[in-house]
């Protein structure tokens, strides 16, 4: 069983700063690390692999600095690290990014189960997974809470929507995103960390995937970040009053916007 | 220096039978943590994974007398000797530059006494100052010197920089509370200065050796002055309109009374701070202000403090920011809260007498922040005299050279233009946290003619060279 | 290969000294390389390119893991983490010093630290309590310090025990808790899969309550069994909260001890991480023993040394129980009162002449007529 587990390095807050001139994140001087979905997805992988066998293949996509997500993926129990960097692709949107995934399945040679988190702490769009899935024409899950490989080799899950939890089932392979702390964080052994250390990180570049520029980057990014900028509020004044008052106060308020 | 062959093993030999193989050593881990002190440089180099400076030989030496031993091998062998009490100098005086030993004095720190009639506590300056705080403290005493690495620098540290603590206004900085002192001169032979500061029996031995940063000696035992508790301790702060004001305030204060710690902030840093403490949007220079001893003297302090305060238009905040600054005065310097790598940062402290202190402050703000755009400069006033005051203004790059040669070029031209904007005015190279290894090739300018003193004593003592190479201009 | 969170504090703490007062080890020794920094350091350089060699090992081992460091630092970062990842980093590269492969191997092989068999703890277990029951309501969970180094400390809880008629038993035999082997080799597989064996072993005894008499092994019971997916279905309880409360109770009724100039040492994990040091200042005060406090009391306590240490490294054990008996000394006590089995062991090994040293259960046990 080849499980497939894609990762992406992030700040460490929420406190991200932007560089103006290309809209895009900096990343001097900043703590990055593992996306903690991300680092979910990795042990949900690592905990199939240990009940049913297979290979937990780590993929990440980004600067040269992102190895270190794949470092920790070792330690976590990944067998194969794939580093994923070109500058034909710095600025890839989301769209751009799962293209790129996508080719670099196929470049390893396919899956059965793709494993991501449900959305990255920077961008927070949550849309690499399922546009992954689609570039792959594999089905894809999100917000997944439980996942369980069955005897009959499909996979049951339980999905979280907004009101209710689905309890589903389908045949792979198949994409899910999974949200955060479903799973404990793998421990390893002292042998898995000795072998992790015998891991050799592989380096996938234009050359391995021959998307070329025009599909990926900037240039075959179909969204533009036209501004990024952090909403402050204003000092708010709280004043506690009864439900009459209230009322009144509401009334003069909106009798005040319409006019 | 040059060993060749085994003549690093026969050395080594020779340091073991003095202080016993337990306390040589060459392993890398021990070498590594001696290549980082609190210099900017020194962090950013470890932070880039460059290889930090090693010492040839770590040796740790538990007496005055293995000291001598040491210094007289050191001698022979023409092996520099740079002495590491706490490590936490700003100013890279203590970094291993030019190899050889480093004399690690953390194993001489014992307790030797405590006169309380006389007042007096002595002790090995190896020891941890809050170490000898404590001791003070288990009897019912302080030595009142509180710098922001008192629970990290030893006793030795804080004379080799002529260190200055958070109440210096009234109880005075190191070099004042030093009484008597061991050293252990370059030759290998071993002083003691005389039994009291205050004599007329020819210069003060005491401030040949306080602050000379391991260039002349290394000192072994210390004497300090003990204060009582005081009975009460009260803060206060204030809102001046400008600095200008706040000088005037604080020079009169100083005629009248003798606050233990006095703050004045300069509008960049009150702007942040007004913030936080009436958090509203308000420009001035904010002050902080603690006067503490004995009930009915501080009642009088107190009323001239508020006198002199409301004559220059403070307006008077209460008591409760200086309060709380008092008990979160060390925060700031744990990780998270004060400045890190990757930014580059310093502290270009300097002090002058109040004629020239805003001009001193103005001429280094606009040095700085018109020759370096980008970097922040904030200052505050936190030390003074009768005669005058200090300047603790703070320079700060947020985005520095990623390549470490650029950022320590573009680092010692920003310290250049600082410092000479304030010796340009009546100032001096540094108030309180040393030259070292940073600031030693502005020592000449500094001095002038005067240099040939501080060079004779280095000659004397030091004829082969070997003390702390590199540092303090010598 | 450190966790993304033991870097983060390494790298934090790596260019700080604000707590080198305030460590055992350095406070006695004068090592630079003996203080939360300095390990920092060196493991953000192993992160940097530099090889963690047996002088890095041997370093991370010259640590009490006592926390005060984590006590002192007003911004929260915590050495013991990356300093127990970097133990963990000695194993998996083959670089412990020989002192320390000797206790790691105690640890995996035989469970604790000193390489007794499971045979000689089972028989050492009966021997305390000869024809244990089944199940009980509560279990006292010994800890393989006090059953191996310091039995007088058992038997005296047990027969306080008995006193106070508590319906308790203990296990069959006790294995690795986790305590001991997580400092030694890291929070490992190993690690958790011993602590899962000794939960699952309590569980099958039924009790409500277990009562630990080692507050090492306590604070990892309360705090890293539920981390580690341990769970006991019991309130685990130290057994001086528990002597306490049934003294309060009046189950057990001391009398009075004439004991002058005595101290406590607070045991550094009861103190600073369980956040206990009034129950057994109640037990002395039950027995009528005034204490005079050390400069460094309760959350500041200033650690014995630990078991650990004692056991790879006995000259820089007795070093820094010198230290603490330093402190007493210069308050002027007499004597010293532990309630810990490491505490009693480590500090027993060295009492300055002149001075005596006294376990609070056995000190208990006597006033309680036992």
């Amino acid at each position: 069983m080849r499980i497939v587990v894609f990762i992406k390095q992030v700040p460490e807050s929420e406190d991200v700063k932007i560089d103006r001139l290309t809209n895009t994140m900096k990343r001097e001087g900043i703590r990055m690390v593992m996306n903690p979905s991300d680092s979910t997805a990795l042990a949900a992988a690592v905990q199939l692999k240990k009940e049913h066998g297979g290979k937990v293949i780590a993929v990440t996509m980004g600067t040269k600095k992102a190895v270190e997500v794949l470092n920790q993926a070792a330690i976590c129990g990944a067998d194969e690290l794939y580093m994923v960097s070109d500058p034909l692709y710095a600025g890839s949107d989301t769209y751009a990014t799962a293209l790129v995934l996508s080719e670099t399945v196929k470049y390893l040679g396919g899956l059965d189960i793709a494993l991501c988190g449900r959305r990255a702490i920077d961008g927070e769009t949550g849309q690499v997974g399922p546009e992954l899935s689609v570039f792959l024409d594999i089905p894809c899950v999100t917000n997944v809470l439980e996942l369980q490989l069955k005897s009959d080799g499909r996979v049951r899950y339980k999905r979280l929507l907004e009101d209710e939890i689905l309890d589903a089932e389908l045949s792979t392979p198949a994409l899910f995103a999974v949200c955060e702390g479903i799973v404990r964080d793998y421990v390893p052994s002292i042998s898995d960390l000795r072998r992790a250390r015998d891991i050799k990180i592989i380096n996938i570049t234009d050359n391995e995937l021959k998307l070329g520029g025009e599909r990926t980057g900037l240039a075959g990014s179909l969204t533009t970040v036209r501004r990024t900028f952090q909403q402050t509020s204003p000092d708010r004044k709280c004043v506690f009053v009864d439900a009459k008052e209230g009322a009144k106060i509401i009334i003069a308020k909106a009798t005040e916007a319409i006019l | 220096m040059e060993f060749r062959g085994y003549m690093v093993d026969m050395i080594c030999s020779e340091l073991e039978d003095i202080v016993g193989s337990d306390y040589v050593s060459t392993s890398k881990s021990e070498t590594s943590v001696y290549g980082v002190d609190y210099f900017w440089v020194s962090r950013m180099w470890a932070d880039k994974g460059m290889e930090p400076p090693r010492a040839d030989y770590i040796v740790r030496p538990d007496s005055a007398e293995q000291v001598s031993r040491i210094l007289k091998v050191a001698n022979y062998y023409k092996i520099p000797v740079q002495t590491w009490g706490g490590g936490s100098g700003s100013q890279g005086g203590a970094m291993p530059m030019a190899g050889g030993i480093l004399l690690d004095t953390k194993r001489m720190n014992r307790l030797i006494e405590i006169d309380e009639y006389s007042m007096t506590i002595t002790a090995e300056t190896g020891m941890i100052f809050q170490t000898l705080e404590n001791y003070a403290n288990e009897k019912g005493y302080s030595l009142m010197h509180y710098p922001s690495c008192l629970t990290c620098s030893t006793i030795g540290g804080a004379l080799a920089h002529r260190g200055i603590g958070i109440l210096s206004t009234k109880y005075g900085k190191i070099d004042d509370m030093c009484i008597s002192m061991e050293v252990v001169l370059p030759n290998g032979d071993i002083i003691n200065t005389l039994p009291v500061p205050k004599h007329a029996a020819g210069p003060d031995l005491n401030q040949i050796f306080i602050g000379s940063e391991g260039t002349l000696g290394i000192m072994t035992k210390a004497t300090f002055q003990l204060f009582e508790m005081p009975e009460v301790r009260k803060h206060r702060a204030f809102l001046f309109k400008n600095i200008h004001d706040g000088f005037q305030a604080g020079r009169d204060i100083m005629q009248k009374a003798k606050p233990s710690i006095m703050r004045l902030y300069d509008e960049a840093e009150t702007v942040s701070i007004i913030k936080k403490v009436l958090g509203v949007d308000k420009k001035g220079a904010f002050m902080n202000i603690t006067y503490e001893g004995d009930r009915d003297i501080v009642e009088i302090e107190e009323k001239h403090i508020l006198e002199i305060c409301r004559k220059y238009g403070g307006e008077d905040l209460g008591s409760e920011w200086g309060e709380k600054w008092y008990e979160n005065r060390i925060t700031f310097f744990y990780p998270g809260n004060i400045m890190d790598v990757p930014q580059m940062y310093g502290t270009m402290d300097t002090v002058c007498t109040y004629k020239n202190v805003e001009k001193i402050y103005w001429a280094m703000k606009n040095a700085i922040e018109s020759n370096f755009p980008g970097v922040r400069f904030i200052a505050h006033f936190s030390h003074w005299y009768q005669w005058g005051t200090m300047i603790y203004d703070r320079f700060i790059m947020d985005d520095p050279p990623s390549d470490p040669s650029e950022a320590i070029r573009l680092h010692n031209k920003i310290w250049n233009t600082g410092v000479r904007a304030a010796m340009e005015n009546g100032g001096v190279i540094n108030d309180h946290h040393g030259i070292g290894l940073k600031l030693g090739r502005l020592m000449k300018e500094q001095y002038g003619p005067a240099m040939q003193v501080f060079d004779a004593l280095k000659k004397g003592l030091d004829p082969n060279g070997i003390m702390n190479p590199y540092k303090l201009g010598l | 290969m450190f966790s993304e969170k033991a870097n983060k504090h390494a790298d934090n703490c790596r260019f700080c000294w604000m707590c080198r007062y305030i460590c055992p080890v350095g406070l006695q020794t004068g090592k630079e390389t003996n203080n939360a920094r300095a390990k920092g350091l060196l493991v953000s350089l192993v992160n940097r390119g530099q090889e963690f060699d047996e002088s890095y090992a041997g370093t991370m081992y010259e640590c009490c893991l006592c926390g005060a460091c984590s006590q002192d630092c007003k911004t929260g970062f915590e050495p013991p983490i990356f300093i127990r990842e970097a133990r963990t980093e000695a194993i998996v590269r083959d670089v412990l010093p020989e002192n320390v492969r000797m206790i790691a191997d105690n640890l995996m092989e035989k469970g604790n630290l000193y390489g007794v068999s499971s045979a000689e703890i089972q028989s050492k277990l009966e021997k305390l309590l000869p024809n244990r029951p089944q199940k009980a309501g509560v279990l006292l969970y010994v800890g393989q310090t006090a059953l191996i180094k310091a039995p007088e400390i058992s038997e005296a809880l047990i027969c306080l025990l008995k006193k106070a008629s508590v319906d308790f038993t203990v296990l069959y035999s006790e294995g690795q808790s986790g305590a001991e082997i997580g400092d030694v080799i890291g929070y490992v597989a190993e690690t958790i899969t011993a602590a899962k064996n000794e939960a699952a072993k309590i569980n099958t005894i039924g009790a409500e309550k277990v009562v630990v008499l080692d507050p090492n092994v306590a604070r990892v019971m309360k705090q890293e069994y539920p981390v580690w997916g341990c769970d006991i279905n019991a309130e685990i309880v130290t057994a001086t909260a528990f002597i306490a409360g049934l003294i309060a109770d009046g189950k057990l009724s001391p009398q009075k001890i004439d004991m002058k100039e005595v101290t406590f040492h607070d045991p550094c994990k009861l103190s600073r991480d369980l956040d206990e040091t009034e129950p057994a200042r109640y037990i002395l005060k039950s027995m009528g023993i005034e204490i005079k406090e050390m400069f460094l009391n309760r959350e500041w306590t200033k650690c014995c040394g630990t078991e650990i240490v004692k056991a790879h490294s006995p000259a820089l054990g007795a070093l820094i129980a010198d230290g603490r008996w330093g402190d007493a000394e210069r308050i002027g006590a007499a004597c010293m009162v532990t309630a810990c089995p490491g505490c009693f062991d480590v500090m027993g090994q060295c009492v300055p002449e002149g001075m005596k040293h006294y376990d609070l259960f056995i000190l208990l046990a006597e006033a309680c007529g036992c």
